[in-house]
């Protein structure tokens, strides 16, 4: 029997994917802490902004794929649209276009990439995986061609230093009430797709397609057009984490945000979004960036060696799969020892 | 004069060379339960689910629903008509909750943003009239199996469907949730709503409806009305349960082949039973909950947390056993391996018996030859895909025969057959039990299975599990078909 009326922190505390969501956020302090105990400069304030700065970029990433593994699919293209993002827009600021004007055509472009990932996935029923790597291709393909195999120079040289200072500032160096404006992106973005994607019918589709497609199907939910949607999201993210790149090196590299769809993954995952689909909330992303980025941190403020820092963070991932298969093992087995299992009907 | 909310009026469909259609005519009033039995035509219950969903271009006549003109014969509608349908495979999204699904998974839910509170609001006073305890809140995954049907039918009416199509509801809800859901469907019909109630099962549909018409080949050949609805109409049918009961009364008494004490693991709870060579004992699970968890059991993927299993006198170490084998509901579907060649689904499980097999030529060809015998040549020559459903229950029955099991665990062995299928079905047990392999049935409709049983074993949560030997049968204190028939049968 269910129960009728909740007070709102229990349904809250109700609302799937809480769970993760919450354990992710322990899983922070734990860390922190542990970390600052061992060295007491992890708490200080510039560290802490720094680690604010620095995995805003996680975040945006992880919000991506987030609603691409909520849907039940993967994005492999989102560390190499970041950096077509970054090379097409820093290209065009050296050729001398007006940096607005820059982002609105990479944003075009890149929002191009996640069409066609929405439709080789949604319509042409492609398996994700291998779509979304021949795009991750295409896309890094784009990067080095756009200006002729090679980095580019400094974004300075084409609209001058004041442009490119306040392009800079804007997406980086820059700060607003003494925190930097890369996380003011972040938070204004994570809370904008927060919303669409707990508020809004679109989000309730989203859920649908990634916990039952064939059902979604049936309620008519167009399975294409919401694939879709989730792409352009993730493509939109992977863009401005393009400019954040750009606006931190002053230039275009050719290789920037390589691997970077490994980290939206990785982040989604640690804060409780299911890699099988339909369930999973943008508060566990952001816990998970909050986690990543803390243990590269700390693991670094303690001098680990990069191999140390990799080792433990591929167990981390791998052990929140882990618990995530287990906890819907022992939810199915609960539900079957309450409820009963449906007689599988083909 | 009695508004008419459905015609189909000389309707003849093709779908792939196939007619499940021919000159179909039938017609269903405002507030009538109106039943639909296809006597040797189960895959038109397929097509006439979808013809009246999506309006599919027909091949002749037409189809009216609310005075209004639905098919076009050249092309499908582009929408969905608001017509409601519920079966097995639900169209419940598991991890949303039940507003979600009910307000913001249907096609006409076109508000943007989704304001929870207000929702709750409107739904609530609809669930609680239902007295299901079915919360607004309540994610769906979390439902019984009944709760999630009346959520359907919840999602149908607030769509506005004022028919509502139900197939083969007996197959995913228990006899006393059935009887609750009767009394449901009575009391919203006499508001207006009408029903379409598919089902194989003549004595189920004679309980809940109005009218019943009886489909063979893709034709309506009868309509009875609710007086008019006796066994008698189905007596060959009737014929064979008796000769059963007969061909059973024969049977010499052996000791058991399999027993189960007070296992307990999954949702089973202190389960019990035995069951001996070529006898049937059927499990009705009340409550649709332990069915997969005892297969899970016997396979050693949940653990046995109390009690023992004994087969052939000996502990049972739970793992994958030749001398268990198991046939899924609808076995064309579940037990067919398409991918592989008709020989390769015939032997797949022989590896224990002809451990040449995958080697030897001469052996695959003797194996042919001696398939060929009961399933024919034309079997052989043809992907498994291209079978008949008739060939693909005799290709999975004949696996199951030549694997030469101990015991068989059969799920719902009748769920999806009509009843020309169903004649078959219960041939093919017989084979089985005749070879003297032990049957037990998991079923939750006891329509058919009861007459092969030799043992009925009624499972409930939290209470002690009612045995009743076949003796008894003419005397069990609940509704069950054929039940005439075993009164008076020592």
């Amino acid at each position: 029997m269910n129960e009728r009326k909740q007070n709102p922190i229990k349904r809250i505390l109700s609302t799937r994917g809480m769970g993760g969501a919450l354990t992710a956020f322990a899983g922070l302090i734990a860390i922190y802490i542990a970390f600052g105990i061992i060295n007491p400069t992890v708490f200080s304030g510039q560290n802490i902004m720094n680690l604010l700065r620095s995995m805003s970029k996680y975040l945006l990433i992880g919000i991506g794929q987030s609603y691409i593994l909520i849907t039940g699919n993967i994005d492999l293209s989102i560390g190499s649209v970041a950096g077509m993002s970054a090379m097409i827009s820093a290209t065009l600021m050296t050729m001398g276009v007006h940096p607005i004007a820059a982002i609105l055509i990479t944003l075009a472009c890149c929002l191009v990439i996640g069409m066609l990932n929405g439709l080789l996935v949604g319509k042409w029923k492609l398996p994700p995986f291998i779509a979304t790597l021949g795009t991750m291709f295409v896309a890094r393909g784009v990067a080095y061609i756009v200006n002729g195999n090679r980095n580019t120079d400094a974004i300075a040289s084409g609209i001058g230093k004041e442009a490119a200072d306040a392009f800079g500032n804007f997406f980086y160096y820059g700060s607003t009430l003494g925190i930097y404006n890369t996380f003011w992106i972040a938070i204004v973005l994570f809370v904008v797709f927060f919303f669409l994607l707990s508020k809004t019918r679109t989000g309730r589709h989203i859920y649908a397609i990634g916990s039952n497609a064939d059902a979604a199907k049936l309620s008519g939910v167009s399975v294409l057009a919401t694939t879709t949607k989730a792409y352009l999201v993730s493509a939109f993210c992977s863009c401005v984490v393009g400019f954040i790149l750009c606006g931190q090196a002053g230039m275009g590299n050719m290789e920037a945000g390589n691997m970077y769809e490994m980290y939206g993954v990785a982040a989604g995952v640690i804060g409780g979004v299911s890699p099988l689909g339909g369930t999973g909330i943008l508060l566990g992303t952001l816990a998970g960036a909050a986690v990543w980025q803390t243990l590269e941190n700390g693991l670094n403020m303690i001098g680990a060696q990069v191999g140390i820092q990799r080792l433990v963070i591929g167990i981390i991932v791998v052990g929140a799969v882990f618990l995530d298969v287990v906890v819907r093992n022992g939810a199915y087995r609960k539900k079957t020892v309450k409820h009963g299992s449906a007689p599988k009907a083909d | 004069m009695r508004e008419e909310v459905l015609r189909l009026s000389h309707v003849t469909y093709q779908e792939q060379g196939n007619t499940p259609l021919r000159d179909f005519s039938l017609n269903i009033f405002a507030g009538e339960i109106m039943g639909l039995i296809p006597l040797n035509c189960g895959h038109s219950m397929t097509a006439l689910t979808e013809l009246l969903r999506r309006n599919l271009p027909l091949q002749t006549g037409s189809i009216y629903y609310r005075e209004e003109l639905l098919n076009s014969w050249c092309a499908p509608a582009p929408r969905y008509n608001q017509i409601g349908v519920i079966q097995s495979d639900s169209c419940l999204v598991e991890g949303l909750t039940v507003a979600d699904n009910i307000f913001v998974l249907r096609p006409a839910f076109r508000t943007w943003l989704i304001r929870p509170r207000i929702l709750r609001q409107q739904l609530q006073p609809v669930l609680d009239r239902l007295d299901a305890g079915i919360s607004t809140d309540a994610y769906v995954g979390d439902l019984t199996h009944f709760q999630r049907f009346l959520v359907e039918l919840v999602k149908a009416l607030v769509a506005g469907c004022r028919l509502v199509i139900l197939r083969e509801v007996s197959t995913f809800i228990s006899d006393s949730e059935l009887s609750r859901l009767h009394q449901i469907l009575r009391r919203y019909a006499k508001e207006g709503i009408s029903f379409l109630y598919l089902g194989f099962h003549y004595e189920e549909l004679a309980r809940i409806c109005d009218r019943t018409a009886l489909f063979s080949n893709g034709r309506i050949t009868k309509v009875l009305e609710h007086e008019a609805m006796n066994l008698s109409i189905i007596g060959s049918y009737d014929d064979m349960v008796r000769r059963q009961l007969h061909r059973q009364q024969g049977r010499e008494e052996r000791p058991p082949v399999l027993r189960v004490e007070g296992v307990s693991g999954g949702a089973a709870e202190g389960l019990s039973f035995s069951v001996a060579p070529g006898e049937c004992v059927v499990l009705q699970d009340l409550q649709n909950r332990v069915f997969q968890d005892l297969i899970s059991l016997f396979h050693g993927e949940i653990p046995i947390e109390a009690g023992c299993i004994y087969l052939d006198s000996a502990p049972y170490v739970p793992g994958l056993d030749r001398r268990i084998a198991v046939i899924r509901e609808r076995p064309d579907r579940s037990m067919v391996f398409p991918q592989l060649s008709c020989l390769d689904n015939v032997g797949i499980t022989l590896d224990h018996r002809l451990p040449e097999l995958w080697r030897s030529a001469q052996v695959q060809k003797g194996l042919r030859q001696a398939c060929a015998e009961v399933l024919g040549d034309e079997v052989f020559r043809h992907l498994p895909e291209q079978l008949s459903v008739r060939q693909k229950y005799d290709l999975v029955y004949q696996r199951v025969l030549l694997q030469n099991p101990k015991v068989v665990f059969c799920v719902q062995p009748f769920q999806g057959a009509d009843l020309e299928m169903r004649i078959h079905i219960w041939e093919l047990l017989e084979q089985l039990l005749k070879k003297g392999i032990a049957l037990v049935i998991l079923a939750i409709n006891l329509a058919d299975s009861l007459s092969l049983a030799s043992r009925l074993i009624r499972i409930r949560q939290g209470a002690p599990p009612e045995v009743y030997e076949q003796s008894e049968f003419g005397h069990i204190p609940f509704y069950a078909p054929w039940l005439n028939l075993y009164q008076g049968f020592k």
